[in-house]
């Protein structure tokens, strides 16, 4: 987590009827509201990004493309229904990524960008995910050798547990519940421990 | 707040990274974590772990136990069929550094970075040392909803093993008109490179630089000038360098540092 404290502290769940005021105000021109968005959207874009991709570098490039695209599709009035906000911005997500892999275009779409775009840079949390990458290997290096490499055979080789096991001579049913185990493992470390060591408690709670 | 307890994440999390969960149940999924902090947080956490976990060594000692002993014998034959061939390059292809090889081979301490004999003020590097022989990162595009090259899928499978025979095999069935054909000779380049088949290995990453801008002709140039520098032609490498640096794509840090490196006036052979 940052550890900046004059980091602005954005709550993650919103309305379906906040997202509609917060298309509104964009369409109407709000900075403010811009900026709140790219506050708002930046990590779950990024997860998806990097859930389609694998990829942290190719998704730091896509990151604020998507973002500009995003908020300039809002400004021009793109999105019918306000309530569908977060579709929305899923599909400019991987439309980026379709474009890359198909070599439309390296990118974004938008030619002529407006130069009063909030500057998404401050925004990207890059500390963030570097804590969480420590975190991590801490994680990692908690886990038992025969966990470690189950987890890296299903999410690193993309192997399913019978092909694990046959691969460690081990039971199917082993496998399934160490896996299991192992990612439990490894997110309740990463969360809790992030959670620990943040300065900056998390404010939740919908938007006003 | 939302009052999501993580079921979500619990239940789609693992395959929604592997991309095995249906288009439907993942896109309902990305809209679920689009609002829930409890469950973006859960993908995070994994996808950092996933990240780390493809960065680290594959062959720690622990984990070779588990694996079939013709699995490790395989393993072990094949570096060192790996080292046996880029040392008889060192001592056939470049006459002049031959020597220097030589006689750095015969010394019974001195390794590579050994100091030079007196006799021999400034001692250049061996351009075969400067190669980078990682295997470049892969992950199948996960575009959801599109149908995979079957060859291509089995390649990449067998890429992901670093089992260079069967990629090459594999991804030789990738037609030259499927649009997938760059990346499947990019790939097939750097395993044949890995075989120590640099002939093949050259011809078959040049077809990869056919699609201008794409991220597979810059990786092709990049390991086209690898494949030079393995036969000890720094201004054939330092070409290939320059083109890879000119896409300012991932390679270019890389191919940056490795022209730095490569003494000027290098013979071209």
């Amino acid at each position: 987590m940052s550890s900046d404290p004059s980091a602005k502290v954005v709550p993650l769940y919103y309305s379906e009827e906040a997202d509609e005021r917060l298309v509104r105000a964009i369409l109407k021109g709000d900075l403010e509201a811009e900026r709140e968005f790219a506050l708002r959207f930046m990590r779950p874009v990024r997860g998806m990004l990097l859930a389609l991709s694998h990829d942290p570098e190719l998704t730091a490039d896509l990151l604020q493309d998507v973002m500009i695209e995003a908020i300039c599709s809002l400004r021009r009035g793109q999105l019918r229904d306000p309530r569908k906000l977060k579709a929305f911005v899923g599909a400019i997500g991987r439309n980026a990524v379709n474009r890359h892999y198909y070599r439309k275009a390296r990118k974004p779409a938008t030619v002529d960008l407006p130069e009063d775009l909030p500057d998404l840079r401050a925004m990207t949390g890059d500390r963030d995910q570097e804590e969480r990458g420590n975190l991590a290997m801490e994680a990692i290096a908690s886990l038992e050798t025969v966990d470690r490499r189950i987890l890296e055979m299903t999410l690193v080789e993309g192997f399913k547990p019978g092909k694990i096991a046959i691969e460690m001579s081990l039971n199917p049913d082993v496998v399934r519940q160490r896996k299991l185990r192992a990612i439990r493992k490894v997110i309740d470390f990463v969360q809790q421990t992030s959670q620990k060591r943040s300065s900056i408690p998390r404010v939740e709670g919908r938007v006003p | 707040m939302s009052d999501c307890n993580g079921g979500p994440a619990d239940r789609y999390l693992e395959p929604y990274l592997r991309n095995t969960l249906p288009e439907a149940e993942a896109r309902q999924f990305e809209e679920h974590y689009y609002g829930c902090e409890v469950c973006l947080a859960q993908l995070e956490a994994l996808e950092a772990v996933e990240l780390k976990l493809g960065r680290q060594p594959r062959k720690a000692p622990g984990v070779l136990l588990y694996w079939p002993t013709a699995a490790y014998a395989a393993t072990a034959i094949a570096a060192m069929l790996l080292i046996g061939f880029f040392s008889w390059r060192s001592m056939t292809v470049m006459p002049a550094l031959n020597q220097q090889a030589r006689t750095q081979a015969t010394a019974p301490i001195q390794g590579p970075q050994s100091p030079a004999p007196a006799a021999a003020p400034s001692v250049p590097p061996l351009l075969h040392q400067l190669a980078d022989l990682n295997f470049p990162v892969f992950r199948l595009s996960n575009v959801r909803g599109e149908k995979v090259n079957p060859a291509l899928q089995e390649g990449m499978r067998a890429y992901a093993r670093h089992d260079c025979p069967a990629t090459v095999r594999a991804l030789s069935q990738v037609t030259d008109q499927a649009p997938e054909a760059p990346m499947a000779r990019l790939y097939s380049g750097v395993c044949l490179m890995h075989e120590g088949d640099l002939p093949r290995s050259a011809q078959t990453l040049k077809a990869a630089t056919v699609a201008p801008g794409t991220p597979e002709q810059e990786a092709a140039s990049y390991y086209l000038a690898q494949v030079a520098l393995i036969r000890n032609d720094g201004s054939l490498a330092r070409h290939y360098l320059i083109l890879a640096i000119s896409s300012h794509g991932d390679f270019e840090g890389r191919a940056r540092g490795q022209l730095r490196q490569i003494p000027a006036h290098e013979p071209h052979h």
